[in-house]
């Protein structure tokens, strides 16, 4: 699986293609509500698919770091203090999906609940990383 | 989950107690057999100083096994030559646990088997990594 989003770069070259290439999960501690219990994700951005597949260097890549027991959420959110009708509290920049549980999208959901964790990665990366707001699965079959 | 055994340094410090500090999946490579995870187990006196959060003694300890073929650490032995046998090899250390299946008990079958990719580790850990031959699991099991 990966992603199909299509990003240029400011030295114009393109990435439409994005991988998952390394998942870390650290376990530093014996808490694993800490912030020492989480995961960095780790991806990767090829010109497109096919350029991956031929074994092409990847022309970008960056790295989100998610929380093992709450998944973390890169979206902004807004202050809604003094908002007519509201007293306090916050928006986020974009609705979250329907159900959507932080707990269930977190590091430890990913492991519960899927059969490879980066399944689990790339959903939480769809909604909660705003670089990669809008992408698309490519379900390759395998890796 | 945390494995005892007890270790002794090179520098002279005793460790009892053995826990997980990181597992990294690297899938870079573009075909699953290229694709491996570090796992990275940290060395404690013993329980207690882990779970009063004193710091590993033994900070990375890192052993590989592949995405879809379990790595075994343990040496092989070259049997070519030896009375009755044309060529092969045998393990040197004990004998793989029956029914033990490299494609089980590589990283793609942590995933697919166990709700956290530690306790297949473990398994694997245990079987194929020298340095813990014989530890004793706390009987812990992940998510903990």
């Amino acid at each position: 699986m990966g992603l199909n989003l299509n990003y240029t770069k400011p030295d114009g070259q393109a990435a439409n293609y994005w991988k998952i290439s390394r998942v870390e999960d650290w376990f530093q501690g014996t808490d694993p509500e800490s912030s020492q219990y989480m995961a960095n994700v780790n991806t990767l951005g090829f010109t497109s698919e096919a350029y991956r597949n031929a074994g092409a260097p990847s022309v970008d890549g960056n790295m989100y770091n998610c929380t093992y027991a709450s998944g973390t959420d890169f979206y902004p959110y807004h202050d809604l203090t003094g908002v007519s009708g509201v007293v306090t509290g916050s928006e986020r920049e974009v609705p979250l999906p329907d159900g959507w549980d932080p707990l269930e999208n977190g590091v430890s959901g990913w492991m519960q609940r899927s059969d490879d964790i980066r399944s689990g990665a790339y959903t939480w990366l769809k909604v909660c990383v705003p670089f990669f707001s809008g992408a698309t699965d490519a379900l390759t079959e395998g890796e | 989950m945390g494995l005892y055994k007890e270790i002794t340094t090179d520098a002279g410090s005793t460790l009892s107690y053995w826990d997980y500090g990181i597992v990294e999946v690297n899938t870079s490579a573009s075909t699953a057999a290229d694709q491996n995870a570090n796992v990275n187990i940290w060395g404690y006196h013993n329980v207690e100083y882990y779970n009063n959060g004193a710091p590993p003694i033994e900070r990375w300890n890192s052993y590989t096994c592949g995405m879809v073929s379990g790595t075994d650490h343990y040496p092989y032995m070259d049997l070519t030559g030896v009375s009755g046998v044309v060529t092969g090899t045998k393990r040197v250390g004990p004998d793989l646990p029956a029914n033990w299946s490299w494609t089980e008990n590589s990283v793609s079958g942590w995933m697919a088997n166990s709700s956290d990719i530690r306790n297949g580790a473990e398994a694997w850990a245990l079987v194929c990594v020298p340095a813990f031959s014989g530890a004793v699991v706390t009987g812990q099991v992940y998510p903990d």
